[in-house]
């Protein structure tokens, strides 16, 4: 005898009922008139928490019955699956190893998963929509911050055909643009844009003591470009903003601010390693051309970047570079 | 969980009623008969601990095809520990149909995004064509929750009305543009009254008793904090500027005062949010009847923002895993203050019979009913 509560599912109104099972029938007591279901028309609700189960009975009614193990014991058809659901739900050993895979996977997803997408995904993209981007990015640019270039021509003219010289031999021989701006707020700075589109600004020229310097500073854009760090980048932020929505979605109101902070920490984290890639790239060319690698030490460390903290390590998970003299040093 | 308390002495007490503003109790001498029937959350944190974890643990290995039974699981615990008068609420939603509301979601996300390559123009456009949407999405994923909602195996019930809807979104939209967001409280609180009109339990329809005017109030004084704080951040500015002047060391660091100011201004959006929520939440609850019952709700300011702060840095410090203690006190805090005041027999609503007879018209319908929300 298992007692619950009866629900016609036509009113609210509540019966306390007893429950038996005899043969192959569910024997209800306690209503006006006895009722028997046969068992195959009965579906017992899956097990949750220590909730309340509920036994949907033809017809709409339904009985309540408090989650004992007395119920278990009947049988009564309830969904297998989410019945396994429940077990790995109901101890904590088995909760911290759900832990321990989330922990496991989320980390992969990170720094496998997601760039490895990108990575893939990037080839779908057609050029003609790089090309809206790098037009849509520099006129954005344009309006916020940059003013025409005062560069004399001869050197910009050197400039482009340094980088076309570059470009030579990659994919992206021949399709190179090199813009000059002046910065305005953000000073010396040198920009990759996707389909090819690299941008100077005026102040990086005049801080640069060597020609070589420019150099490799173009040969680290090229880098950027021939990775196709900016489409990726794209591709990579959207691809944790979505994970984190997947995985903490419900989640609505202030809360999900907490959810503000990972994603911010890795995309700097992804950020990081594609300027490694790229300092790789330009160190490479630097020694092929016979350029002393310092030229680029030398840049470096003319750059005015206040984000110089050595050794703080909370900073560097934040910092969207990794440290100059870290740089400078590989 | 009722005690005797009686109509007047409740809502005179309640904390979260502005003086005067509550909507008048239905008087005359069954005032009397009224009796509190509190609603009370009964989940537990490690519990629901359990529950999340596997959730999530089965999303990320399914690759997110588990999230529509994640979702009802989660919803279904906390309605299932939902209590009022020793029964519990449920929730009965198919999670192949919520997936299928999330395909179709993500495909217009996906379709969102993908025009931003292609330019403004067309990003506008897919806007646009997500906008004229909105008022049938919100129609349908009413109805869609109501349907799958229940108290004592009788469900609740949403009235299409999808030419009211987007009679509302016009008219109001149109309001808006014209008074530059002035109007946005009349809007929603339109939105408000079109929810809960066309909601119902059985075939009992709920009514919104309010008031536009005493709405709109509340975000006058929300707007009036937000103004009142600037002033008193300019004040403080310039004292600081003033005090660090005359030190002949110290020169103002306009980085700090920088950081500063965006600290403050999240500060402030995070009060002011929260006191939006707590005044219109308890302001629509108290004046919305069902039959011969009321709601009440005595939410507070403080209690909230206490709970959101803390919930807020426990998730922040515990890396995401304080967020189902997180939303176990929410949901409690939110039921403890709620309470259903009934007049007359709680048992006397009855189920829909159209329900049988449109069951030919329902499978059109129902193709079409989806819970969109991520």
């Amino acid at each position: 005898m298992i007692s619950g509560t009866y629900f016609d599912g036509r009113t609210p109104a509540r019966r306390a009922v007893t429950l038996q099972v005899e043969g192959d029938s569910l024997h209800i007591h306690g209503l006006p008139e006895a009722l028997a279901v046969a068992l195959d028309e009965v579906v017992l609700s899956e097990p949750l928490g220590g909730t309340r189960r509920s036994i949907a009975l033809p017809g709409g009614a339904r009985l309540e019955v408090e989650d004992h193990p007395e119920l278990a014991a009947l049988p009564l058809r309830s969904s297998k699956m989410l019945t396994l659901v429940h077990a790995l739900e109901r101890r904590w050993p088995l909760a911290l190893l759900s832990l321990l895979g989330v922990v496991v996977s989320i980390w992969l997803l990170i720094t496998n998963g997601i760039p490895l997408l990108a990575q893939h995904a990037v080839q779908l993209v057609p050029p003609e929509v790089s090309e809206t981007l790098a037009e849509q990015g520099l006129a954005t640019l344009d309006r916020i911050v940059f003013e025409a270039s005062e560069l004399d021509e001869a050197r910009a003219q050197r400039f482009r055909r340094a980088l076309d010289e570059l470009a030579a031999g990659t994919e992206m021989d021949g399709k190179m643009r090199l813009e000059f701006r002046r910065g305005g707020g953000l000073g010396a700075n040198a920009f990759a844009l996707p389909a090819g589109v690299v941008v100077l600004t005026d102040e990086l020229v005049e801080l640069a003591e060597h020609e070589d310097e420019v150099r490799a500073v173009l040969a680290h854009e090229m880098g950027h470009v021939v990775h196709r760090h900016m489409l990726r980048r794209l591709f990579q932020d959207s691809g944790v903003v979505l994970l984190l929505v997947v995985l903490t979605g419900d989640i609505a109101s202030v809360t999900a601010l907490g959810a503000a902070l990972p994603a911010v920490l890795t995309q700097a984290r992804y950020s990081r390693e594609f300027e490694r890639e790229a300092d790789d790239y330009a160190y490479h060319y630097l020694e092929r051309r016979g350029i002393p690698a310092r030229r680029f030490g030398d840049m470096l460390r003319r750059l005015p970047i206040d984000d110089e903290h050595p050794g703080d390590e909370l900073l560097n998970y934040f910092a969207t570079h990794p440290p100059i003299l870290e740089r400078i040093r590989e | 969980m009722t005690n005797g308390e009686a109509w007047g002495g409740a809502a005179e007490r309640g904390p979260g009623l502005e003086p005067g503003r509550e909507p008048s109790p239905p008087a005359g001498p069954e005032a009397q008969g009224v009796r509190v029937a509190q609603l009370e959350f009964r989940g537990r944190a490690d519990e629901y601990f359990r529950i999340w974890i596997v959730n999530i643990l089965l999303t990320i290995l399914t690759l997110g095809i588990y999230s529509a039974w994640a979702k009802v699981r989660k919803r279904r615990y906390f309605y299932r520990n939902t209590f009022l008068e020793g029964d519990t609420f449920d929730y009965h939603a198919s999670p192949v149909r919520i997936l299928k509301g999330r395909l179709i979601a993500g495909a217009l996300l996906l379709l969102y995004t993908g025009t931003g390559f292609y330019g403004l123009v067309w990003q506008g456009l897919a806007a646009g064509v997500v906008l004229l949407l909105l008022p049938w999405m919100l129609v349908r994923s009413q109805s869609f929750n109501a349907r799958n909602s229940s108290y004592r195996n009788l469900r609740f019930d949403f009235a299409i009305n999808t030419g009211g809807a987007y009679r509302l979104f016009l008219r109001y939209g149109v309001l808006m543009v014209f008074t530059l967001g002035l109007a946005y409280p009349v809007f929603a609180y339109r939105l408000r009254e079109f929810t809960l009109g066309h909601s119902r339990f059985g075939t009992t329809p709920f009514r919104l008793n309010g008031d536009t005017g005493d709405y709109y109030l509340i975000y006058l004084k929300a707007w009036g904090l937000w103004l009142l704080s600037f002033v008193m951040w300019i004040v403080l500015l310039t004292a600081i500027t003033i005090f660090s002047a005359s030190r002949a060391d110290a020169e103002p660091n306009p980085a700090v005062a920088g950081i500063m100011g965006v600290v403050f201004v999240y500060v402030m959006i995070f009060i002011i949010f929260s006191y939006i929520q707590v005044k219109t939440t308890n302001y629509i609850l108290c004046a919305t009847a069902l039959a011969t019952h009321r709601l009440r709700s005595t939410l507070r300011v403080a209690g909230l923002l206490g709970i959101y702060t803390t919930n807020l840095l426990a998730i922040v410090l515990s890396f995401g895993l304080a967020i189902p203690w997180a939303s176990v006190r929410l949901a409690r805090y939110r039921m403890a203050h709620t309470a259903l005041l009934v007049r007359g027999d709680l048992e006397a609503f009855t189920a829909s019979a159209e329900r049988d007879m449109e069951a030919t018209g329902e499978e059109m319908s129902e193709f079409f009913d989806f819970d969109f929300g991520f």
